[in-house]
Order: structure tokens, then sequence, then C-alpha cells
């Protein structure tokens, strides 16, 4: 379902993606980038971050150093996450067992920094990668990177195959490179001689169209891919052009943090700046928004009419709080009104206005832009193996099948049908017509399977 | 709109938590999301859900059994009429058909049902909407004739013992239409087959109408053919249907239709279907060939096996079926096409059954595990391995 083809600059490749799922949606972001608010509050939200188990370095009250660590994982305490800002510790909320749902710091007039030494950008390439480790996990840098199959950070003395940098996907609801790397240029290099330092194979991927990027950048693309929702993202690029096991473990990391990381190697300080992609059919504002990690959404998109808040793409994003803040991996924030209105005879109407993968309604004829929203559309049924969800399964699992190995517990057969491959992409659970919640249950799986492994 | 919400939420006090009714809350909801698509909003990822639910999936089969239906009324009205001597009008027609069908349709939709709702109450489940299309399919396989008890045995069976000691749709490894019939093709066999069951006529003679099937088992060799032909069934008659049957099975012609809508939506496989043609061909090409003086009964032009019978109907809607039939491409058109030939084996090699998609479609049932199995190791086997 995929084909590699050489262009011409023969640097670069492009990689067409035959299946995978868009729709043309109200509510696009536009190519335009205005200045958010400066915020009083930031805020980190640990019980948003997969697979942390966070132990909290400060209480409501502490002064706290922008880039200071703010939490560790329990798992490896080496790890911590960083502050996004300076100023006090204004409340630490909980959420339902305990998780720490938010830590919000309530920022100083005069923020000030957590400093290291840095690395001057000729340095890079001599610097032992131990040595860059070491900083980047001191100063809390470490988490941009991320570890595939799981998402997770990665081990601290792991060694990646392949290290992809992303600078977005069709769909994915990341800012535009365009924009978003607006005179970024040197740093988004230092950030790949960093790479360079972990990995010999870095990639660095691009969508088909990245707007006018600074051409450093669009210099240092390897491959452009072609093709619908999710192609390009980095799990499913891996899928693409692994070809043993050994590369199943491999890092990613977003154009946007890769400047941050950059950033903070060469000048010893943590990079708070983020550009945002606001979009979705309940946003007035569908377009991109300077502002900073761990932003309060309502600074990005003014309080509004009933709407629920997903960070990223609606397939795969996960809800946020209505007073909740950006999380700390979100380039995108999705507006999209509730649906929890009932539906005289919905299953009977011709739907020529209904968003849906199949054919069964009459908006495959209409090619205008269709609205979402967050409703079930249905009820819970049992699988009736229609096969709908293997149909759009960007990297051949067949979902309903390792859903039932789940289910009755055969955690191997589950691995064997390609469990770790998912990408986590949600187009399965979306396409379900029974409404069984397959992403919920294969990610609750990998994370179950991971954490019985490391124990 | 509003007073038939406010009805419903005034009804639905009832079977609240606590209430009286509340063991009957199935049968509540049951009614309710009929009139209304549930307003529930998504609690966990992804935030958006299709337009498509199993409501809607399951409508479409009934969509594309609806000329089915009507074509299968006015037939089998028509024939009776003929054998009355008298010269039937379209509407008139329609009317002894649905005379002899609308009972049969309102026993299976109700005895069905009513298993359903029991179950349902019972398990706390809710009542599933693939029921709506066994409790048409089901009646629409039976000959005219057929004894309203029987239909209510037929499809108590089906129902009970095809799918929910399973544990209900999705769980069932049968098809339930076709368990129904089965369990009534042979307990009652002479209510089933034979030549004298095709013809729903008001005398109490039963009237003589054999089906070309039928004809073409008793033929011999060359006469095959001819001795269709001399009853009247030439080709066009047997692929529109204008012969003696099962009420809904007869024509090919509007099955060519239901199959190309249901591809269309994405309803049913067309690997299933086009795969059970090429198994008819086949299979019907080889056994042509292989007739011989010894048994020249084998002779019929495989074409004819498509049209004959219950074939069409039984790959269009049964062998399709999402449940029973394999949910991998590979598996399903391995599924269709032996579906395809066992049908012309049963039909051509056992003297008891003029008929053999039904058997066909529940031995590849039994199959399609098996298939699907075999794919999803090829499958895994290609794979780069991820642990």
């Amino acid at each position: 379902m995929m084909r590699f083809s050489e262009s011409l600059d023969s640097m670069m490749k492009t990689l067409t993606v035959k299946n995978g799922f868009s729709l043309n949606l109200s509510g696009q972001v536009a190519e335009s980038i205005k200045e958010a608010p400066v915020p009083a509050t930031v805020a980190l939200m640990p019980g948003w971050i997969p697979h942390v188990k966070p132990r909290l370095l400060v209480k409501e009250g502490d002064a706290i150093k922008g880039g200071a660590p703010l939490f560790e994982d329990k798992r490896n305490p080496v790890v911590s996450y960083p502050s996004p800002g300076a100023g006090v510790v204004e409340r630490i909320t909980f959420g339902p067992r305990r998780r720490i749902d938010e830590v919000v710091i309530k920022l100083d007039e005069e923020e000030r920094w957590e400093r290291f030494e840095p690395i001057s950008p000729h340095g890079i390439a001599s610097v032992a990668p131990d040595t860059l480790r070491l900083m980047l996990l001191k100063g809390g840098a470490w988490p941009l990177l991320r570890e595939l199959p799981f998402r997770d950070h990665p081990d601290v003395s792991s060694r990646p195959a392949h290290i992809i940098v992303t600078l977005g996907w069709a769909g994915g609801h990341l800012a535009r490179p365009s924009l978003a790397l607006q005179g970024e240029e040197e740093a988004f290099l230092n950030g790949l001689a960093i790479l360079k330092r972990f990995s010999s194979s870095v990639h660095v991927i691009a969508p088909s169209d990245v707007g006018d990027l600074p051409k450093p950048i669009s210099q240092a693309i390897t491959t452009r891919i072609r093709g619908n929702y999710p192609a390009g993202d980095p799990g499913h690029y891996l899928y693409c052009i692994r070809k043993e096991a050994s590369e199943n473990r491999s890092w990613y990391i977003e154009a946007q943090d890769l400047v941050a990381l950059a950033r903070f190697v060469t000048e010893g300080c943590f990079y708070p700046k983020r550009v945002y992609a606001v979009g979705g059919n309940a946003s007035t504002v569908c377009g991109h928004v300077l502002s900073r990690l761990g932003a309060p959404v309502s600074t990005l998109e003014p309080l509004g009419a009933r709407r629920r808040q997903v960070g990223g793409s609606p397939f795969s994003g996960l809800f946020l709080p209505a007073t909740g803040y950006m999380n700390f991996f979100d380039k995108g924030l999705t507006l999209l009104p509730v649906g929890d209105e009932e539906d005289l005879f919905g299953f009977l109407r011709g739907g020529y206005n209904r968003p849906s993968q199949s054919r069964t309604f009459l908006s495959v004829f209409n090619k205008g832009p269709l609205e979402l929203d967050c409703g079930m559309h249905g009820e819970a049924r049992p699988c009736i193996n229609c096969s709908r969800c293997a149909q759009v399964c960007p990297v051949a699992i067949l979902p309903q099948y390792t859903m039932k190995c789940m289910v009755a517990g055969e955690v191997e057969e589950a691995l064997a049908h390609g469990l770790l491959d998912c990408i986590e992409c949600g187009l399965c659970a979306y396409v379900c017509p029974s409404k069984i919640e397959l992403l919920d249950i294969l990610k609750t799986a990998k994370a179950q399977y991971r954490k019985e492994r490391d124990g | 709109m509003k007073n038939l919400k406010q009805a419903l939420d005034r009804l639905g006090t009832y079977f609240q938590k606590g209430e009286k009714l509340e063991a009957f809350h199935p049968l509540y909801e049951a009614i309710r999301t009929i009139f209304f698509v549930p307003g529930d909003a998504t609690v966990r990822m992804p935030a958006v859900r299709d337009s498509l639910d199993l409501k809607r999936f399951m409508s479409l089969v009934i969509v594309a059994l609806i000329p089915q239906t009507l074509f299968g009324m006015i037939n089998t009205g028509t024939i009776a009429l003929v054998a009355e001597g008298v010269t039937p009008t379209w509407g008139h027609a329609l009317y002894r058909g649905a005379e002899a069908f609308l009972p049969m349709l309102v026993v299976s939709y109700g005895v069905g049902l009513t298993w359903e709702g029991i179950f349902a109450i019972v398990r706390g489940h809710k009542i599933s909407e693939g029921f709506l299309v066994t409790g048409l399919l089901f009646p629409l396989t039976l000959p005219p004739t057929v004894p309203l008890w029987q239909v209510a045995a037929g499809i108590s069976f089906g129902v009970v013992v095809g799918k929910e000691v399973f544990g209900g749709t999705g769980r069932n490894i049968l098809n339930p239409a076709l368990t129904a019939r089965a369990f009534l093709f042979f307990s009652y066999p002479v209510a089933m087959s034979g030549d004298t069951v095709w013809v729903a006529t008001r005398s109490v003679d039963a009237v003589t109408g054999a089906t070309p099937l039928s004809l073409a088992l008793g033929a011999k060799g060359e006469a095959v053919p001819e001795a269709l032909f001399r009853s009247g069934y030439s080709f066009w008659n047997m692929f529109s249907g204008q012969i003696p049957g099962s009420v809904g099975e007869t024509s090919a012609l509007l099955c060519i239709f239901s199959a190309v809508f249901l591809c269309a939506v994405g309803v049913a496989s067309f690997r299933i279907i086009v795969g059970g043609i090429l198994g008819v061909l086949a299979m019907g090409a080889l056994v042509a060939l292989l007739s011989s003086e010894l048994s020249p009964w084998h002779w019929i032009n495989p074409v004819n096996h498509l049209i004959m019978g219950g074939f069409a109907f039984g790959i269009t809607f049964m062998a399709t079926d999402p449940v029973s039939a394999p949910g991998t491409d590979g598996a399903r058109w391995a599924y269709g096409f032996f579906i395809g030939v066992l049908t012309v084996i049963v039909r051509a090699y056992n003297a008891a059954y003029a008929e053999g998609v039904m058997l066909a479609i529940l031995f590849m049932n039994l199959f399609s595990p098996m298939l699907e199995i075999i794919e999803i190791k090829l499958r895994t086997g290609r794979r780069v391995p991820n642990v």
C-alpha cells in the first residue's frame, strides 16, 4: 500500500501512501499567525503524558525557576519534566485515583530561568553523546524526544536505530512548519547535528505541502510524504521503512521540539516558545497562534459556547479540560461541538452533510467541507466482523481480531498481529459501526504489555 | 417531534432504575432508538466517530430487500392466479401474494422479536438490529404455502439455537435465517420441498408447480434444457424470476441490483459475491464436462446454475452476512468461491436435494473461522516482528 519514488533532487524521496483516510472538514487552520496575549499562568499536566509515573518535586506556594524540574518519573528518577515558566506554584489539582491533573504556575513579571553550561554550535559535532545525554536529562529536555513503539520518553541508555524528525503530517493538526519554524533555521540544523550524535540514521520527513520553508530546512528534508491521514506520522513512517525487528526501537521528535532541544543545548536555557495550530468547526480563530509551552487554552481561543477541546488531531488527540492548558507535546488545538443532541430517525436520513468514511450516506457526493462533532452517532454493539477497521488501518493490523485476542487474554497472539506497530491513529475506532472503543483497547493493551515486560 | 420526545420521555419513566418495569428497559430502549439516535458524546479517544452505526448498516440491507419482497409477492400471486385460471393483474397479484406472504412475515418478526426480547431482558443486553434482517430474510426463503406454525418453529430455532445460545449477535457461527430454514427443511421436508408447495392457491387440492431445479433433476441428459423450455422456463423467465420458488429467491435480476447496491454502499463484500459466481461457473463447467451417459442429468449450462433456485439470493444476502462470513479479503474470496462450488456439487450429486445453496452457505459458515485463521497466519508471517 505504499510506494517510494526518487525525485530529481537525488537526496529527497517521496513516499506515497494509499490507505488512510482524510475528511474535508470545515474549520481548517488558515495560514495566518497571531500572537497570543501573555498568559498569567502556565501549567504542566502530568496526567496527560503517557506512561510516566510522576513524583512531584514542588508543592503549592513554592517559587520555581523556568526549566527547573517539576516532577520526576518514578520508573527512572533521572528523567524529569521541566517547569514551563518561572513563578510560584499556584495550585496542584488531582483527578481520580490521585492522578496529578495540573501543576499551575503563576508567572513572575520577570521570569528567571535555570541556566546550564551551553555547548557551542561548532562544538556539537565533537561532544560525546553521553555528555549530551546528561545535559538533556538535567535540563528536562530529554522528554522532548519520544521513543517508538510506546511513544514514551526514550530509555536513558537506549540506542535508536533511526531518529525521525517530523515536520507534521496530513490531518495531524500540527502547526505548519513554514510558520512554526520561521527564523529557526539555525536551531533546526543544530538540532539535526545533536541527533546525529545519537544515531547515524536521522530522517527528516514532511508532508507534500509544507508551505514556503526556509531553504536550509527544506534542503534537510529527506522524505516527502503524500497521502491521507495519518501518512507521515513518525510511527507510520517507521512501519514503511523498517526492514528488520531491530529497527523497531527508534526515536522521533517534532520539528518545534527539535528547535527547543537545540536551543537548550546551545543557549543553556529551556526554550518555551511554541506555535499552535488552532482549528475545528467550533473554533473562531482557525489560524496559528504564537504562544508558549503549557499555555492556557483560553488564551489561544476565547472561551465560547459549549464545545470540547482536543489537543491535536480529532482522531488521536486527548480531550483537554475547558479551563485547561496545552499538553506538553501538543502543537494543535481542535475545538468541536459537543454533539450530544438526540437525532430523530438519524439512521434513516440521506445524510448529505454527515461525515463518514463509509459510502452509506449521501455525503459521498458532497465534496464540500463537512462538520464534525463529538457525538457517538450510535450505540455500542458487539463486533460484527465487518472489517471496516482493517480497511483503514495504516499499519495493516487487523484491529477486530487483535481486539478479540486482548479480550481473550491472548497477548502473544495480539503481538504477532502487530499490536506494537499500532500508531494510535484512532481510525479504527472512528469507523467502527458498532462503536467499539478499539483505540482505547489497543492503547491500553500496549501500555499494559509494556508495564508487565519492564516490571 | 417534540411531542414524540416528550411522550417517549414520559413512557421512559416507567422503565427507570427502581421502577416496576425496570427489567424491560431493553424493550423501551429498542423502541426509543428506532426514533432517536441517542445523544451520547464520546468519552474516550478518538474524540470523533463516524456517522455510520449498526442500525444504518442493517437498514441498508432491508432497503436492498424491498424490491425482492414486492416482486416476490407479485410473483407468488401471479402464479397462484394463473393456476386458478384467472388472468392476473398487477394489483390482484400483489394482493394475493401479500395474502400469502404477510402473515408469514408477521409471524417471523413477532415470534423472533419475542425471543430476542426475552434474551435481551434476561441478559440485560440491548436488542440488536441484526434481527430485523433475519426476520425478513427467513420468510423470503420459504415456499408460500408453508404453515404459519412452522414459520414460528423455524424462526424460534434460528434465533435461539442459531444465534442466542452462542451469545447473540456477533457471536453466532451460522447465519440465523439459514439455520431456521435448514431446521424446517430437515424437519418438515414435505412442506419445504417437492412439487406441490410452490403455488399458493385457495383451492384445497395442492397444485403442482415444479421448480426449474426439480425439473432439471428429473430430466435426463440433453433433455434438461428441453424439459426446462417445455415447462415454460425460458432463460428470461428464470433470470427475471417469473417462476415458482421460495417467495423472495426467484429473481436473479433483482438480486443483481441488490448486490450492486450493497457493494456500492460497502455493506456487502463484493469478494464473496464475485467469488461465489466464479465458483458456480467453475464447478458447473466441470460437472457439465464430466456428464456421461451414466450421469446425463449433470449436463446443465453452468450459467443456468446462477439463475435457477436460490443461488443469487443466497450469495447476495446470506453469504455476505458479515458475522458468519470471514472478515479478511483473501478468506472472503475463498469463502465465496467454495460456496459456489459446493452449491453445484450438492445440486448435481445429491439426488435428495434439488437445492444446494443453503447447505453450501451453512457449510462454509463452519469453515469461515478456519479460512480467517489461515489468512491471519499468512499475514502475520509476513510482518516484521515487533515485540
